[in-house]
Formats: structure tokens, C-alpha cells, sequence
């Protein structure tokens, strides 16, 4: 009974205390419910995303041991398969050509049977550029290789004689790499250099073809990826799982290479990034959540402390008092919950990709931690002192002030030794180039290096504390002798009385030091996120559009002037792309105008390290013969600066490969179309002169208008029947993604979320501890009142405090934000593609964050404390 | 009730206060002057505090007219004007004893050394200038009254109106201190009204009213 009039009383009495401690509790609740929607979203979009990436999910190898059939069989029995395909490999002599009376004869080829079929079952795999789909038809190296375009004979050499056949068609084998694959190796290990000669046939071709070679045969197996587990870890394991039962049960008949095992190990390591960024920004909020939610309560402890001592002397037991407090431990956590999953519903509405759901799991355990919050926050301390047997002490409790010692982490130096280790840590992983993620070859079990998290996670409650020196110190010193104050006020006193509030005020600039520090480090990690993902469409696509000529083309750079007419083009360069060997070692090669190239891409100093983008491109216009190379040939063929080396390059009207003399210039990271591995760039016209083939492989065209240029490039081209393909960053932008694999998509719903919380949490640090601090001091204000103190008058006092915790506490944001942001891009530079060379700042949100905050304080200061410090008959009897 | 009506400061007529349904004060006619001393007498729940809040202009009666002819017509200076000492030791947590003396000074205007003169001349007379720098959460429940009496008259006020001022403090300690309040408004110059249920500390006034079911009947009846 006694338990309900205090509730009752607490009702009515105090309501909005009530209800901001329950906002408090609400928020952290929302904020972990919604990050753990963003956990569970992010992994199965990554699980469906690794499955949909693959064309073949499994290339299930006949042994010489095993029958075809009892393979198929076999396969058919297994769960979930949605279509199973036969194809066979044949290794042949060479293929050769004769067009326009000149003879053309490739090195050792793949011959590849397929059924007509094969194409629209594993669409990813061939990519249809010339002629017909279907019958015989050409790699499109192989058709450069061979001049040979639909329709020519070409010439099909094995140890029994050569076969002839017409060429129906040109392809592309987007996933070269898995086809050709070594099935039987570890996996991910199998993938090797695809051949650059390769000739698909129709089964009623191939045996005519190949006859006396020794022909490996596969089935090529796709899967229903419906019911894989969510986690793409798990679902890895799996289908590994499965792989393993299927090779015990044709016992040795057949060896499967597991494309889509292989993906999903990949997926777990983008998973393990995912879960990094829970860790890194994630857990920084909810911490913070917590804090607010502890700061909210903690303020008002002094008035809890003066309750519980009157109960204690008015001979209340210490289960009454934990009896009583529990109670409205009670009615916070349930009037928190029922506010905070609808504002996690609306927080995954609003952030994450539609169709994402609250997972259950996740509502619950924010709903019991919500719970355990509040009974912590409020009948720990009530405990504590209700347990204090002093009477003593209880008595003076009752008319106690607010505590100004220094609590003892700061006594301990702990700030100090936080961030001395936090160096030390960042230190360590700096020298072991942060190697975060660690993903051992053939091993589906990705590792975390989470050592390396030591830096950040020592650093956030380390610079907290020292905010929580520097404010305390700051404000303690305080002695109002050189405020401006004119008649009617009191500057000495109002320092006085933050001298003795330092403690208050301390903890909340670090609350919103905090929550300011979380926004701003968040808000330039993703931007420099997405800026560093802009580039990388960039890189991949060339410039904003970029038109690719098809294989065996010979447009010359003059091409370029038929193009400049589009709309929107600014400006277009051609870009050579060839193959070169280097050694043994074929790799794409690009030849560029260095005078004119910069002008339709965006390069970086960090793609050419030790030097300057300026400084290359100069370079190479002053020597011709100059090139760049990747540091992986420049480490394995021990090359330097000025060394001299001959790349073989096709050239001239036989298109045989001839060795061309270059200077070694330096090392190139990345370039506009180039792919992830070695590559080299030299000077277009020196190549043009030494092959005498001037033919350009893109043009790289930079518009105001990508799409629109695009479009009417495609509609241009598609009717002069050039057979070129355009491409543009808006239309590229959804494929590609980071290094790490995570889409852009999904780290803007981390963002989002943790943007979107660290406003309300800012807001919290600053209005709610301000709000908490004027209902402390209520009876202070109305005091003033009644001692004929002006609304102005109070005012003053209220904004003394609230000055100095948002000054400090938007400093300390900034420096935490700035620090913290700094360890973020450094430890998570796996995630980056290109990494990049400096952090962009949000300017725009961080200002208006910063006036947001501002404009809540004036207005809780303004309104609130006008309200509260109002001199009612049952507040001056309070008196 | 006419007390000391030479120079009338403050001046209820017909004065009634409703909370809610509740009638606290009906028809209550007063007039305090300068130099009066009035002890209101009366049991808990009476109206003693609500009286003396109405006199103080802090709470607007339900009905009847108050009125300040010996104190400025400005309302925001009226209040500089009247001192209050509160049933409870009502204090600035955060400040001195010393500052919490200066503070209504400083509030209308004077400066920080004048301030401080007068404060501590207070804290003198009411024998609390040993604890000036004492913070109220050193100082006990009768000190802080002390504190809040030399607060009161340290401002000078023409009018100073004490709710129960000694009910924290020992017979000998609130004898004292009603002494020293008296004297000190005295000095000022001021009058001065008080409510106690101290039927020997309303002794020590000149007049004494008495109220009794929301009524002001002169002398000791309750």
C-alpha cells in the first residue's frame, strides 16, 4: 500500500521527471533493438548478396574413378538444387585462323562444350558481345588474338590433325577465374589466371573436335539459395557442410569446386567488418545510451539522496526503501520500453532498407537491458545508501549540497593511463600495417584481430575522463571576477555556484562530448566511406562514362571528336588498353596522353605512393618510353627507378607479341579501369609508334550529366553499329562495392541509425542534463524568486551552467570526434578501396548539429527554466 | 487590525485565499506599519504562511486587495523591499553563508564590497559570522536559520516577514535570535511580522494577533 502511494504521489507530483528519465531509458532500448536490426540485416544481405554473386555455385569434377551418371544421380539427390548442367574441357594444340590471306595461330587453348541452354542457366557466366548466342564461339581474347570475327573458319589443332569450324559468336567469361578453375584444391584456392584462349562448342561439335585429348568433364550445379542461414559465416559452413557429405558419398567419384562456399567465406570476412563497425561505432552508442540514461538518473540523486535519508529517519527499513525505489525503477523501464520499440521501429523505418524487420531476439534483450538500466541507474545507489548504517550520516545527507570531489578515476591518473595505452595499441597496429580482418587461405573461419581494437576502445572512456579534468579544473577555477555584469547581477556568485555544480556540470559535457564525439567521428568515417566509394565507381568505370570498344577494334584516338558532341561532355580521353607480358607475366596494359589525361578522372596521390599525381604524370611526358608498375612486379622482378625493361606487347598487322623497351618510372597503386592486381601504364603515343596500331581500347568521357551523356552515347553507338558498350558511374554505382564487399547501402544504415541516435543522445547530454539540473534546482530558483530575483536574474544562473557544460562539451566533441574519427580510418583501412589519402569532413551536418544543440539548450534554459523557477503557493510552502 | 499605523507599508482588506475548495484566509483586514512588530499566532494549517506570502506580494489572494503604500509601486523594487525568512532553512546549496547574505544585495544592485559589508555586519548581529565561509551542507539545521535571518536583514528591507523562523532552533537560541531579528528591523527601521506557535516568543512582540478559522482576532486565543 505504502509502495503504491508513493507511486501514485511520484505520479502526480513529479511526472516529467518520470517521463525524462524514461526518454532516457527509451532511447537506449530503441538505439540496441535497431543496431541489433542492422547486425541481422546487414549479415543476410551479405549472404545474399555473396550467393547471388556467384553464376555456378558448385563445379563437381568426374574422376577418372567416377561415372557421369552415378554423379548426376547423386547430385539430383540433393536438397535444394535448382539446375545441373554438363560441361566439358579438352586441351588442344592452338587455334588458328586465316583472314584476309594472313595466317594467325594462337599458343595451347581450351575447347569447352556447353549446351545451348548452358547461357540463360548460369547467366553470369558468359556475357554475349558478337553474333550468335549460341553455336561455336570465341573468347574475345582469343578473337583479338585471331582477328576473327562471326563468321570466319577458324581452325581447331590437337596431336590427331586440325578441325575446322565457323565461328558463330563472340564472348565474354566474366568469371573466367572460377570456370577455369583447378576443382579438387583447397578452396579459393583452385582459382588461377584464366587461359586467354578459349573456344566454346555445342556438344554436337565437341567430340569432332577434340577427338584424341584427354577431356575433363564437369557439372556445373546451382543451387536454391532460399534457405541458407542468414549469417553468411554459417550459411559458409553449410554449404561446405554439404559439399563434404556429397564427395563421402560418390567416394572419390567426383571433387567439388564450391564456388559458392568459397563466396560465402569471402562474405563472412565483409561480415566480420560488419561486426567491426557494430563494435567500433555501434558500441560507443549504446554505451553512450547507457550514459544518458545513467547522467539523467544520477542527477537526480541528490534529491533521491535527501529522500531516502528522511525515509531512513523516519524509520523506513532498507527493503521498504529498495521496495519503494524499484517500484518506480519499474514504471521508468516499462514507460521506456513501451516508448522505445515503437522509436525502434520507426529508427529501422527511417534507416535501414525497407523490408528490415526488428528481430524478436533483439527486442527482447533491449527490453530486459532497458530493464536492468533503470533498476541499476536507481536502486543501486538508493541501496547503497539505504544500507548506511550511519545515522550520522544519513542525517546530513538530508540537507546535503551537491558533491564537488573528485571522483577517483581522476585521483587514479586512469584518464591518463587509458590514453597512454590507446597510443600504444594504435602504435602496435600501426606496425602490422592494421591488419584487422584475417582471413587464412582455404579456411571459411575468418579471424578478427581484435587486439587492434584495443586503440579506439581504450581511447573513447580515456578522453572522456580527461574532458571530465579539463571541465571540473576549468569551472572549479572559475571566479567570475572578469564576467561582464552590469547592475542587478552577480557574476562572483554565479561562479561561485558552478564551482560547487562542477561535478554536475563535468559530467554532463561529457556526456555531450560523447554523443557530439560519436556523430562527428561517424559522420567523417562514412563520408570518407563515401567519398572513397564514389572513387572507387570511378576507378572502375574510367571517368563519369566511359565507352569500351569491342574486341579487334581499331579506333584510333580520333574517335574521340565523334563523341565530344554529346550532351553533357565536357571533355573525352582516349585510354589504350592492351596486354602485355612481363616475363611470363601477361598483365593489362594502359597507355595514356599524360598532358591531357587528368582531365576526366580523378587521380590520387595515394595511386602512385612516394610521389604526387603532378609529379608522375610530368614525368612521364618527359620520357616517352617511361612506365609504372605495380609494387607486386616491381618486388618479384626486382625492378627499380630507371631500370630498363622490354614488355612484350602485340603489335603491328600480325599481332604477334614483340618486346618494347621501357624506363621504370615508379609504382601505381590504382588507375581509372585497371584491375585490383598488377597492371602497367605507359605513354600511348610511345606504344602507338613502337606497334604501330594506334587503336584505343575506352574512351574516357567526363560529363556533367553521366546518365543523360550515356544514354544518348548507347543510342549514338547502337545505331552506327560500332558494337562499343558505354558505361557510367550512376548506373555502376549499385554494383560496386568496397574492398571489404560491404555495399555502400549497408553502411549508410549504420550511419543513419547511429547519426540518427547521436542527435536525440547529443540533445540528451545537453537539454536533459540541463532539464534534470533546473528540476534539481527548482527549489533554488524559486527561492531566488521569492528573494526577488528577476526572470532575467535566474536566467543568468541557469545559463552560467549551461554555458559552460555546452562550451565544454562541444569542445570535447570536437577533439573526441577528431581523434576518434582518425582511429577509425586508420583501423579500419581494410574497408577502404582506394584507402584514402585524407578524411572528408561533413562541414554542413556537423554545423547544424552544433546549432541544434546550441538551439536546445537556449530553449530549455529559456522555457523550462521560466516555468520551473515560477513561485506557485505549493512551491513557496515548499520553502 | 491596525498594527503601528504611523506609517503604513503594507495594507490587506477584506483579504481571502481559497485553495481549491479549501477557504484559508476570508475578510482579513491588516495594516502593518514602519517600526511595528507583530507576532501572528496560530495552530499548523491555519494560514499563518499563506498571510505572510499574500504580504509579501508572492501570492495573489482569491479575493479582498492588498496594497504597499509605504513601498515602491515597482513591483520587480517592492521586492527588494520586503525581506522573507521561510519556515525551513531555505539557503543556496551552492553558496557561503556569506554569499547567500549578499546574494538578495547583489540581486538589487549593490556592489560586491557594500554587499559583503552589510552581510557580514548581519552575520554579526545573529551571532553567525563564525561560519561565513561555511557552505549549508557544513552548517546545521539552526545555523542555516541564523544564515537565512542575517540574509534577511542584511537587505535593509522596509518590511521583513518571518515564517516560523525558529522552530529548528533551542528555547534559548530561538529567544535570541527573535531578539536579534526584532532589534535588527528595528534599526532598519522597518516593520516586521512573524509567525510562530511560540506563544513565549509572541510575548516579545507589541502586538499579537491570532488567526483562527481563516480570521485575525487580536491577541493570544489559540
Amino acid at each position: 500500500m505504502r509502495i503504491l502511494r508513493w507511486l501514485v504521489g511520484l505520479l502526480l507530483r513529479r511526472p516529467l521527471e518520470l517521463v525524462v528519465a524514461a526518454l532516457s531509458i527509451a532511447l537506449a532500448i530503441a538505439f540496441v533493438a535497431s543496431l541489433g536490426a542492422f547486425l541481422e540485416q546487414s549479415r543476410a544481405a551479405l549472404t545474399t548478396r555473396a550467393a547471388a554473386s556467384v553464376p555456378v555455385d558448385w563445379q563437381v569434377q568426374v574422376t577418372p574413378q567416377g561415372d557421369p551418371t552415378t554423379v548426376a544421380k547423386q547430385i539430383a539427390g540433393l536438397p535444394d538444387v535448382r539446375a545441373v548442367e554438363q560441361v566439358s574441357f579438352a586441351h588442344v594444340d592452338s587455334l588458328s585462323s586465316r583472314v584476309a590471306g594472313e595466317a594467325r595461330r594462337t599458343g595451347a587453348a581450351y575447347v569447352v562444350e556447353i549446351s545451348p541452354s548452358y547461357a540463360a542457366t548460369f547467366p553470369g557466366e558468359l556475357r554475349h558481345l558478337l553474333g550468335a548466342g549460341s553455336g561455336s564461339m570465341l573468347f574475345q581474347q582469343t578473337a583479338a588474338n585471331l582477328a576473327a570475327v562471326p563468321g570466319d573458319r577458324i581452325q581447331v589443332r590437337t596431336a590427331t590433325g586440325s578441325h575446322p569450324l565457323t565461328v558463330d559468336g563472340v564472348v565474354d567469361l566474366p568469371a573466367a577465374d572460377s570456370f577455369f578453375q583447378v576443382v579438387g584444391l583447397a578452396p579459393g584456392a583452385g582459382v588461377s589466371a584464366p587461359p586467354d584462349n578459349v573456344l566454346l562448342v555445342p556438344p554436337a561439335v565437341f567430340d569432332a573436335v577434340t577427338r584424341g585429348t584427354t577431356v575433363v568433364r564437369q557439372l556445373h550445379v546451382g543451387f536454391s539459395h532460399g534457405t541458407l542461414p542468414t549469417d553468411p559465416q554459417t550459411a559458409a559452413i553449410a554449404v561446405q557442410a554439404r559439399a563434404n557429405h556429397f564427395q563421402a558419398a560418390v567416394a572419390g567419384g567426383a571433387l567439388v569446386g564450391d564456388n559458392l562456399g568459397t563466396a560465402l567465406t569471402a562474405a563472412g570476412e565483409d561480415a566480420r567488418y560488419a561486426d567491426l563497425l557494430f563494435l567500433l561505432l555501434g558500441l560507443p552508442g549504446f554505451v553512450l545510451a547507457v550514459v544518458v540514461a545513467t547522467l539523467v538518473v544520477a542527477l537526480r540523486s541528490d534529491r533521491r539522496r535527501r529522500e531516502i535519508a528522511l525515509l531512513r529517519l523516519r524509520g523506513a527499513s532498507v527493503t521498504d526503501i529498495v521496495r519503494l525505489v524499484a517500484g518506480e525503477a519499474a514504471i521508468t523501464a516499462a514507460l521506456g520500453t513501451a516508448l522505445g520499440l515503437p522509436l525502434a521501429l520507426l529508427a529501422i523505418r527511417l534507416a535501414l532498407p525497407t523490408g528490415t524487420t526488428l528481430p524478436w531476439a533483439w527486442a527482447v534483450a533491449a527490453t530486459l537491458g532497458g530493464a536492468a538500466l533503470a533498476l541499476l541507474t536507481q536502486v543501486g545507489p538508493a541501496a547503497r545508501l539505504a544500507f548506511d548504517r550511519n545515522s550520522a550520516g544519513v542525517a546530513a545527507e538530508a540537507a546535503t549540497g551537491p558533491r564537488t570531489g573528485t571522483p577517483w578515476p581522476l585521483r587514479a591518473g586512469l584518464d591518463f593511463i587509458l590514453l597512454v595505452g590507446a597510443s600504444v595499441c594504435f602504435a602496435l597496429t600501426a606496425r602490422s600495417g592494421y591488419q584487422v580482418v584475417l582471413a587464412p587461405e582455404g579456411i571459411a573461419q575468418t579471424q578478427v584481430n581484435y587486439a587492434a581494437l584495443a586503440g579506439p576502445a581504450l581511447a573513447w572512456p580515456g578522453l572522456a575522463l580527461l574532458i571530465w579534468r579539463v571541465t571540473d579544473s576549468l569551472v572549479g577555477r572559475r571566479t567570475g571576477r572578469w564576467s561582464r555584469g552590469g547592475p542587478g547581477t552577480a557574476p562572483e556568485l554565479e561562479a561561485a555556484a558552478l564551482r560547487q555544480r562542477r561535478r554536475l556540470i563535468a559530467r554532463g559535457a561529457v556526456g555531450l562530448s560523447v554523443a557530439l564525439g560519436l556523430a562527428v567521428s561517424t559522420a567523417i568515417f562514412t563520408s570518407t566511406y563515401r567519398a572513397q566509394s564514389r572513387i572507387d565507381v570511378a576507378l572502375t568505370v574510367g571517368s563519369d562514362v566511359a565507352v569500351v570498344e569491342p574486341p579487334g577494334a581499331t579506333v584510333g584516338p580520333e574517335g574521340a571528336r565523334a563523341l565530344t558532341s554529346a550532351p553533357g561532355v565536357r571533355s573525352v580521353e582516349p585510354l589504350q588498353h592492351r596486354f602485355g607480358y612481363v616475363g611470363p607475366d601477361l598483365q593489362d596494359f594502359y597507355g595514356v596522353q599524360p598532358r591531357s589525361f587528368g582531365r576526366v578522372t580523378a587521380l590520387q596521390d595515394a595511386f602512385v605512393p612516394g610521389s604526387t599525381v603532378a609529379r608522375t604524370l610530368a614525368l612521364m611526358q618527359r620520357t616517352p618510353d617511361g612506365v609504372l608498375l605495380s609494387a607486386e612486379t616491381l618486388h618479384d622482378y626486382q625492378l627499380h627507378r630507371g631500370d630498363l625493361i622490354r614488355i612484350r606487347l602485340q603489335s603491328g598487322p600480325d599481332h604477334a607479341y614483340r618486346a618494347v623497351p621501357f624506363h621504370v618510372l615508379g609504382q601505381v597503386t590504382e588507375w581509372p579501369t585497371a584491375p585490383k592486381d598488377s597492371f602497367i601504364v605507359g605513354n600511348a603515343d610511345y606504344v602507338s609508334s613502337r606497334t604501330g596500331s594506334k587503336a584505343v581500347g575506352t574512351f574516357l568521357v567526363s560529363s556533367d550529366t553521366p546518365a543523360a551523356t550515356a544514354a544518348a552515347l548507347r543510342s549514338r553507338l547502337t545505331a552506327s553499329g560500332s558494337g562499343a558498350t558505354v558505361q557510367d558511374t550512376s548506373s555502376e554505382g549499385a554494383a560496386v562495392t568496397s574492398a571489404s564487399g560491404l555495399a555502400a547501402t549497408d553502411l549508410t544504415g549504420l550511419s543513419r541509425l547511429i547519426l540518427g541516435f547521436s542527435v536525440p543522445l547529443a540533445l540528451a547530454c545537453s537539454g536533459l542534463a540541463l532539464l534534470g539540473g533546473i528540476l534539481e534546482r527548482r527549489r533554488a530558483l524559486v527561492l531566488l524568486a521569492a528573494l526577488g530575483a528577476t526572470a532575467r536574474q535566474r536566467g543568468r544562473f541557469l545559463a552560467a551552467e549551461a554555458r559552460a557544460m555546452v562550451v565544454s562539451g562541444m569542445l570535447g566533441g570536437a577533439v573526441v570526434g577528431t581523434l576518434i574519427s582518425y582511429l577509425l580510418v586508420k583501423v579500419l583501412n581494410g574497408i577502404f578501396d582506394p584507402a584514402p589519402a585524407a578524411p572528408s569532413i561533413p562541414w554542413a551536418y556537423l554545423a547544424a548539429m552544433l546549432l541544434l544543440v546550441g538551439a536546445v539548450t537556449a530553449a530549455v534554459v529559456a522555457g523550462v527554466g521560466r516555468v520551473v523557477a515560477r513561485a506557485g503557493p505549493s512551491e513557496l510552502r515548499d520553502l | 487590525m491596525n498594527a503601528s499605523v504611523t506609517e503604513p507599508l503594507v495594507e490587506a482588506s477584506g483579504l481571502g485565499v481559497r485553495y481549491g475548495s479549501t477557504e484559508i484566509l476570508h475578510g482579513v483586514d491588516l495594516t502593518v506599519g514602519r517600526g511595528a512588530h507583530l507576532a501572528v499566532m496560530g495552530r499548523s494549517g491555519s494560514g499563518k504562511s499563506t498571510l505572510l506570502l499574500v504580504l509579501a506580494g508572492l501570492l495573489t489572494p482569491s479575493s479582498g486587495r492588498v496594497s504597499w503604500p509605504g513601498l515602491s509601486s515597482d513591483v520587480r523594487v517592492r521586492r527588494g523591499e520586503i525581506g522573507m525568512v521561510f519556515q525551513a532553512p531555505s539557503l543556496m546549496p551552492e553558496l557561503t553563508a556569506l554569499q547567500n547574505t549578499t546574494l538578495p544585495l547583489r540581486l538589487r544592485g549593490l556592489g560586491v564590497e557594500e554587499s559583503r559589508a552589510a552581510s557580514l555586519q548581519a552575520l554579526e548581529a545573529i551571532g553567525a559570522a563564525d561560519f561565513a565561509a561555511a557552505l549549508p551542507a557544513q552548517l546545521s539545521g539552526g545555523q542555516q536559520q541564523r544564515v537565512a535571518i542575517a540574509r534577511a536583514l542584511a537587505g535593509g528591507h522596509r518590511l521583513v516577514l518571518a515564517d516560523e523562523p525558529t522552530g529548528a532552533l533551542d528555547r534559548a537560541r530561538a529567544h535570541q535570535v527573535a531578539v536579534a531579528l526584532r532589534d535588527g528591523v528595528t534599526a532598519m527601521g522597518g516593520g516586521l511580522v512573524l509567525a510562530t506557535h511560540d506563544p513565549a516568543l509572541a510575548e516579545m512582540f507589541d502586538e499579537r494577533l491570532t488567526v483562527l478559522d481563516g480570521d485575525l482576532t487580536p491577541g493570544l486565543s489559540a
